[in-house]
């Protein structure tokens, strides 16, 4: 991932509204991501998520030392802040469908697949979906989870690999049950 | 299996972020920034109202309340040295010399 050059770091640290614009423009596609699948189906919830997460980090940011990359510190934020959310029970409380911005743009096939990932999304802890987004989509390595989960990598790796076989086993079953249904229908 | 990599190829694929949500950012930093100098502003007042109160009670000289057992031997005492105790020994007195 392309990190923010360190005048314009420098200048977010220290105040400046420009600069800190320029990071919100690199940095929010990509935690906008995470936090949409860690909400999954849930657009207001996850815009609610994003404003609470970059106002944490506009209020955090004096403090960031460059131990870490700003795109790790940024995560780890990120993964707090929607955590946070979950243990205040707002997204348990809500019950909002799937809300499908492209409904009707889209054919049949495409829609049952984004219904079926927000279904699986959301039989997954809050955790298991940032694990699955970071990893597969975001291409972080299981040492980077480690920094901003504070869990251990070879942990992580585990959990990531019991996680994918009940991703499969889910498909397994549905496909099987695809086949019946094809198979009463002849 | 084509549907589990459909799944993972999904994931990849959200809605686009809220064209607005910079600006609502921007109204929450500047909202938490008004209230937090109204407290500083409010707590500045307070200082400075109860300061001057509070040094007048520090100068203010202090009366301390006097133990019962010794206010009561200062006020023998004084009923001695004011001859207020007279009638009470009389009385006394009268008694046991049989008056």
């Amino acid at each position: 991932m392309q990190e923010l050059d360190d005048i314009t770091l420098k200048k977010a640290v220290h105040g400046d509204k420009h600069a800190f614009k320029a990071l919100y423009n690199l940095y929010a596609p990509f935690l906008w991501r995470v936090i949409y699948r860690m909400a999954p189906g849930d657009q207001s919830a996850a815009s609610e998520l994003l404003q609470d997460t970059f106002v944490n980090i506009h209020r955090a940011l004096h403090h960031f030392r460059g131990d870490a990359t700003l795109s790790t510190w940024l995560y780890r934020i990120t993964y707090t802040t929607v955590l946070k959310r979950r243990r205040l029970q707002i997204m348990e409380k809500r019950n909002v469908p799937c809300t499908n911005q492209m409904a009707g743009t889209e054919s049949a096939d495409h829609f049952d697949n984004r219904q079926l990932t927000d279904q699986i999304l959301g039989s997954l802890a809050t955790e298991e979906r940032f694990l699955l987004v970071a990893r597969e989509i975001d291409d972080l390595s299981f040492e980077e989870i480690a920094a901003i989960t504070g869990k251990n990598s070879g942990a992580l790796r585990t959990q990531l690999h019991r996680l994918k076989e009940r991703i499969r086993q889910t498909f397994a079953k549905e496909n099987l049950s695809i086949e019946s249904e094809v198979l009463h229908e002849a | 299996m084509k549907r589990e990599n459909q799944f993972y190829s999904e994931l990849a694929i959200v809605p686009d972020i809220p064209s607005d949500l910079f600006d609502k950012i921007e109204n929450r930093l500047r909202q938490t920034k008004l209230i937090k100098n109204i407290s500083l502003a409010l707590a500045a007042s307070l200082v400075l109202l109860i300061s001057p109160l509070a040094f007048v009670h520090i100068t203010t000289p202090r009366i301390t309340s006097l133990q019962p057992e010794v206010a009561s031997e200062l006020q023998v005492m004084s009923d001695y040295l004011n001859a207020n105790d007279l009638n009470t020994e009389f009385e006394q007195y009268a008694v046991v010399d049989g008056f």
